[in-house]
């Protein structure tokens, strides 16, 4: 046990660096000029030396990020470009926005896979299962745009049940901040339960074909004690870590709901550092939220061996 | 079929009889159409009767049982004739009112042990959970049942095992705990559907020692299913022998292995390995494929293997009748063919032989 939770640690430690490593290459190869991109489009060679030179960027790039490494082991990630604000500290003011909607969509996505995944992989085949597939092809297939600006007009624009865009912090009031927090949750899970009703639904399926459930069956239990405890608890370890990584790609994905709803959380940051070259921020963002990526998945990692009694004893290496 | 001699005929208030199927008959459906995997089964059982169930693999042995316990989904199959269990039709049951029988008056155990549990549940939890939806016990209750159980069925440490997996216990155990766990409820009528054919020789006699045991003290009524014919002629009161979905013979054990009546009876005990041929004999086969139960042609179904089939064989089905009146059925228009080599003596004594083997 100890041994596996050290790898998983030596393995988060790998993955950040070369994620780092990466970004700072990716932003290399990319053209344009942060110098440009703050004193405008008319500035004179000179002006742009001078900020160049101000910004450190007349020196070569393993130098810069060498110096920039060195300040994250430090807890230093740098200043803005554009703003000249700390690195953490305009993240730590939109990563909570973020995080919320993020724990909101899943949760949102598990209350409802969970009941319709084991009912449709239970009745395989009849009217419920059959409507339910089509329905999860039809989201797969929907870009999110279209998803958001759906549910923004039908809920938002027809009904006035939902503000259509805007968001209210959490001290403004709970209620308030979840009713704004509602709309671009949801159309964020709405792709993850379809694709978490899917995948429970198809390991129901298998679970539910093998010979322990018959044999359960045949001792007279309920059905609902058949689904919910037997078969319920194997189906569901695949779904389980497939949870990890939605939540990982919910954080660093919500950029299109961000924008369309008008949420401040860190994908609008994101476009706007990308869109003024502000790579000290950007380098930041992308380790921030590989770190809470890997992390996630190597505690879900370790969780599982709890749950899955076959893996716990068999101390399987990783 | 009622128990002859020493064993248990203990009287009783209960009826006798526990058991009457009539012309049974299941038909499952697959994509090359229905199967009829159960095709005209009739079978009575008193209670504290113990039934051996030969008979080649895809014969209907399992099936029969699954047919008797109604464990077949509307969806894959359907179930006809009557299985009347202690007076009630079991087939004109809703599924709700069967699975009150199941565990507390049929059980069932399965061939693999091994994957008759489920790996992510505790033994203790799958051992409990029968005992507290049917004898609603409380959780404190149950658990103490669980612990006599397991030490019922040889389970060393139980207190220890509750709280382990399956796959922390060797085949011997799991299967132990299968059987803890199909008699927890106190059934009447056990169906060991070859309970013992995934463990190794001296396990299986175990097991087999502990059902004899526990079925005397319940006074239970066994459906042993078994391709192991030595294993059934020292275990059981009566054997049936299956073919394509039908009971081809059927009589006291004794009867069935001394002076075997139908020819595939006759050539399923020639195939058995005697320890008194020279080594290296070869086994003697049955030529041909068991019957595709999906079709269902005039006759009997054995005609096509059957080296003395003659055209009423081919024609007219044989129906299973007790000719002598000694309780000793067969289906065949004419019993006791073949050469004398195949036939009477040789039998009887591998008949013994294998009663002396088990």
């Amino acid at each position: 046990m100890k041994t596996m939770v050290l790898g998983r640690l030596a393995h988060v430690v790998v993955v950040l660096l070369l994620v780092s490593v990466a970004s700072m290459l990716l932003l290399e190869l990319v053209p344009g000029d942060p110098a440009y991109a703050i004193l405008g489009n008319s500035a004179t060679p000179d002006a742009v030396a001078a900020l160049h030179h101000r910004m450190g960027l007349d020196r070569p790039a393993w130098q810069r990020y060498l110096e920039w490494f060195g300040g994250v082991l430090h807890g230093d990630f740098g200043n803005s470009l554009r703003t000249g604000q700390p690195v953490l500290e305009a993240i730590g003011q939109k990563l909570p926005v973020t995080v919320e909607l993020a724990v909101f969509a899943l949760l949102i996505a598990l209350v409802l896979s969970l009941p319709a995944g084991v009912y449709t992989g239970w009745r395989v085949g009849r009217p419920v299962d059959r409507l339910t597939s089509g329905l999860t092809s039809v989201i797969i297939a929907s870009p999110v745009f279209l998803t958001a600006l759906f549910l923004d007009y039908f809920l938002a624009v027809k009904t006035g049940a939902f503000p259509a865009t805007g968001w209210r912090a959490l001290d403004g009031g709970l209620a308030e901040n979840l009713r704004y927090a509602f709309l671009p949750a949801l159309t964020l899970a709405v792709t993850e339960i379809a694709v978490f009703t899917r995948l429970l639904r198809s390991d129901m399926i298998t679970v539910l074909g093998e010979e322990y459930i018959a044999n359960a069956s045949a001792k007279g239990l309920p059905t609902r004690h058949l689904l919910l405890r037997h078969a319920l608890k194997p189906a569901s370890f695949s779904l389980f870590t497939l949870s990890g990584l939605s939540f990982g790609r919910l954080l660093g994905g919500a950029v299109i709901v961000e924008l369309i709803f008008g949420v401040p959380g860190i994908g609008q940051l994101m476009i706007q550092s990308i869109q003024s070259k502000d790579y000290i921020m950007i380098q930041g963002l992308v380790l921030l939220i590989a770190f809470i990526y890997v992390v996630i998945n190597a505690v879900i990692d370790i969780v599982y061996v709890y749950l899955d009694p076959r893996v716990r004893t068999e101390g399987v290496a990783i | 079929m009622t128990r002859d001699g020493s064993r248990g005929t203990a009287s009783s208030a209960e009826p006798e009889r526990l058991l009457e199927v009539t012309d049974l008959q299941l038909r499952l459906n697959s994509p090359r159409g229905p199967v009829y995997a159960v095709d005209g089964l009739t079978l009575t059982l008193d209670r504290g009767v113990t039934l051996g169930l030969v008979g080649e693999s895809g014969s209907g042995k399992s099936m029969t049982c699954k047919a008797i316990m109604g464990l077949i989904s509307d969806r894959r199959g359907t179930i006809t004739g009557s299985v009347r269990y202690d007076g009630t039709d079991l087939t004109r049951l809703p599924l709700e009112r069967r699975k009150e029988l199941w565990g507390t008056e049929l059980a069932m155990v399965n061939q693999d042990a091994g994957t008759a549990l489920n790996p992510v549940l505790s033994v203790g939890c799958q051992l409990t959970e029968g005992l507290r939806w049917h004898l609603k016990l409380s959780k404190r209750e149950a658990r103490d049942r669980a612990i006599e159980l397991l030490t019922h069925v040889g389970i060393p440490e139980p207190k220890r095992r509750l709280g382990q997996y399956p796959h922390e216990l060797s085949g011997g155990m799991r299967q132990r705990v299968n059987i803890a766990i199909a008699l927890s409820c106190g059934p009447s009528l056990l169906l060991a559907d070859e309970p013992t054919t995934a463990l190794d020789v001296t396990v299986q006699a175990q097991i087999l020692d502990l059902l004899a045991d526990l079925q005397d003290e319940h006074r239970m009524t066994m459906i042993l299913v078994s391709h192991d014919l030595g294993v059934v002629a020292g275990r059981t009161d009566f054997t049936a022998v299956m073919y394509g979905g039908r009971i081809v013979e059927i009589a006291p054990t004794k009867d069935l292995f001394a002076a075997p009546r139908m020819p595939y009876t006759r050539a399923l005990l020639a195939s058995m390995p005697r320890l008194t041929a020279p080594s290296h004999t070869r086994l003697r086969a049955t030529p041909g494929a068991p019957p595709d139960l999906t079709k269902r042609v005039p006759g009997c179904r054995f005609a096509p293997r059957c080296a003395f089939a003659r055209d009423r064989c081919r024609s007219e089905e044989p129906p299973l009748v007790d000719e002598t009146g000694s309780g000793h059925l067969f289906s065949c228009w004419y019993p006791d063919s073949g050469t004398p080599e195949e036939t009477g003596a040789t039998l009887a004594t591998s008949g013994q032989t294998l009663k002396e083997d088990a």
